[in-house]
């Protein structure tokens, strides 16, 4: 855990609203874990006040380049998509816990909307063991899906969109649900809206899939101080578990949905 | 020099960690030296564990942000067990803050305490916005007889110095100072977060899970500013100051308005290397100034 000043490389606008941003980060690139995250201070004139936290997306070690994927959704990612390469990008992290790989088992990756953002570091490092996964990508529209190509480089990617417009007409449970039928070995790592994700968790409990999803809540501190973003789960000694220091990712079984 | 005192309690600087904005100083240690600091003040505990509000607690708004935690916390036993001895190892002082829901607990947490030689200090939160008490929900310190029979259980129950945190939510601060100075407390810590309602326009609903949240942040400065240059006009005992503080100027412009000792709050969330800066900062400001003890500036506000 630490605090940084990064240089930026590059901020690529990649789909309407979405931009792939590439930043120096060495101790970064060499600590993170897929599933961890960063907190961005997005600078602004009195807001955003608190830093906006972000998924690692890719992490280099050779190159000490980290990436984050992120969608315009308030003022503090519209200021972000308007940073530029030779800015520095004031970071904390790598922050929260990060998913287990569950060696030796079939993988299935889904990700829906932004969700799909720290998926792609887990998908690199699944295929970095030389085993199989199965990434399943979803959201409303074609224009939606960022980072194709790239998800295409770590496994087989399947596909749906709510209109139609790219792959299946479904959401994701459909194709999911039919690859689990036939699959009695495999492990599920979700990330995405949580209607999605309660979804993945019912599915993953019907098949007796070992199912890992990363939540999100609004946050302060992000590193388990400010007790600022709770997430109710199924334990006796505690009601709340923190979804910046206990999470980001939770086994699906522990979360009450 | 920028040492300070509070009562008994000798600080090598002025600059403490706001309570609930710094844990109990564990993740902040990954980021520096604890022992940086004038003293380090623990999250609210209470005596049993208190699973806090329902989310979302924490919402952003202009230079601030408005949160509804709730006092989550594992109790005092937890506390004691894993906190302090953590915190001995670090040549700073630890500042304990107590919330309960009457004076008897407040009492029974403070004697306690009393007994843990790592404990330099008790802060008794009156204010938190965030947990009702009573049948009119007040705060505990709206109520200057509330807030005396507190401080008194308080202090029958240790010899440690005691701080009253107060919340700017009264008309006049006169009365409950007053009242604090005169149960015995060593010192006032002012202000606590402001009570706030943050709303979305979009699904017409309040932006917290609790509806009502307490802002803080560089938007209540001069709320906070006013409130403790009043109270250091009001008593003779010392003025903690915590609202607003970001940088070493805001912290500088708190001693002038009659502090002993600053506490840094949300922005840890900002910067978390904000504590140390604010005391370079500080140790800047006096040999740049040729300020010997922080007494030729605290108070000194020319009218
Ligand atoms: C652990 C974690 C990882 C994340 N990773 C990514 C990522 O890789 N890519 C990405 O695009 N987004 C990610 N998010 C969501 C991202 O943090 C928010 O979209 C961002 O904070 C919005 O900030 P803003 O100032 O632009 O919008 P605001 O004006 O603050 O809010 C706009 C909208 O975003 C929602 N929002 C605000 N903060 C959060 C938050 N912390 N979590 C979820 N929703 C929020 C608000 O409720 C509102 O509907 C992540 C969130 C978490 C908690
Ligand atoms: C997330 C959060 C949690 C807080 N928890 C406590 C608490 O447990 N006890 C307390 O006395 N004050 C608590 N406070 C109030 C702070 O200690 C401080 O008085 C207030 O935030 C104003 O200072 P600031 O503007 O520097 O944040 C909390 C504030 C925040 C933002």
């Amino acid at each position: 855990m630490k605090n940084f000043k990064a240089k930026i490389i590059e901020n690529k606008q990649v789909a309407p609203q979405i931009y792939n941003l590439k930043f120096e980060a060495p101790k970064l690139a060499a600590e993170a874990k897929p599933g961890q995250f960063v907190e961005a201070l997005c600078k602004g004139s009195g807001a955003p006040f608190l830093r906006r936290p972000f998924g690692v997306h890719m992490a280099d070690t050779k190159s000490g380049v980290c990436e984050i994927l992120f969608r315009i959704a308030g003022r503090g990612t519209e200021l972000l998509s308007q940073m530029s390469a030779g800015d520095f990008l004031d970071i904390t992290g790598p922050l929260g816990n990060d998913f287990e790989i569950n060696k030796g088992k079939k993988h299935f990756i889904a990700g829906g909307g932004m969700g799909i953002a720290p998926l792609l570091f887990l998908a690199k490092a699944i295929w970095q063991t030389g085993e199989q996964a199965k990434i399943f990508l979803a959201a409303k529209t074609a224009a939606d899906i960022a980072r194709l190509d790239i998800f295409k480089n770590f496994g087989e990617v399947i596909l749906s969109t709510e209109d139609g417009s790219l792959g299946e007409k479904c959401l994701i449970d459909t194709p999911l649900e039919r690859a689990l039928k036939t699959e009695q070995n495999a492990a599920l790592y979700a990330c995405g809206p949580r209607p999605m994700l309660r979804c993945v968790a019912e599915l993953g409990a019907k098949y007796q899939t070992p199912t890992q999803v990363s939540l999100e809540e609004k946050m302060a501190c992000g590193m388990g101080v400010c007790q600022g973003c709770p997430v109710e789960v199924k334990n006796k000694d505690t009601k709340y578990k923190m979804v910046c220091k206990d999470g980001p990712v939770f086994n699906a079984e522990d979360i009450v949905w | 020099m920028v040492k300070t005192k509070i009562a008994s309690l000798e600080l090598k600087n002025p600059v403490m960690s706001a309570s609930g904005t710094f844990g109990y100083g564990k993740e902040f240690a990954e980021f520096f030296d604890l022992g940086q600091l004038g003293a380090v003040v623990c999250k609210t505990i209470t005596l049993k564990q208190r699973f806090g509000n329902k989310p979302p607690r924490i919402t952003d708004t202009p230079y601030g942000m408005v949160n509804s935690i709730g006092l989550e916390n594992n109790g005092v036993e937890y506390f004691i067990k894993t906190a302090l001895p953590f915190l001995k190892n670090y040549d700073t002082k630890v500042v304990v803050s107590i919330a309960g829901n009457n004076a008897a607990e407040y009492g029974e947490l403070a004697k306690i305490l009393d007994t843990e030689d790592t404990v330099s200090a008790i802060e008794i939160n009156l204010s938190c916005p965030n947990v009702a008490h009573g049948q009119n929900k007040c705060l505990f310190s709206q109520c200057h007889i509330s807030s005396q029979d507190i401080v008194a259980q308080v202090r029958k129950n240790t010899k440690k110095p005691i701080f009253a945190k107060l919340s700017a939510q009264v008309s006049d601060i006169t009365p409950v100072a007053k009242a604090c100075e005169a149960a015995g407390a060593d010192a006032l810590t002012l202000i606590n977060t402001l009570p706030a309602l943050a709303v979305d326009l979009k699904t017409r609903k309040p932006m917290l899970g609790n509806v009502f949240g307490g802002l803080s942040g560089g938007a209540i400065k001069p709320v906070a500013l006013k409130f403790v240059w009043e109270a250091y006009n009001a008593v003779k005992i010392p003025i903690i100051a915590s609202g607003g503080i970001m940088n070493a100027t805001d912290a500088l412009e708190f001693i002038l308005c009659g502090a002993s000792a600053v506490q840094i709050g949300s922005a840890n969330f900002v910067n978390p290397l904000a504590c140390p800066e604010i005391v370079k900062g500080i140790e800047t400001c006096f040999e740049e100034n040729k300020i010997k003890d922080i007494n030729e500036l605290r108070g000194k506000l020319k009218l």
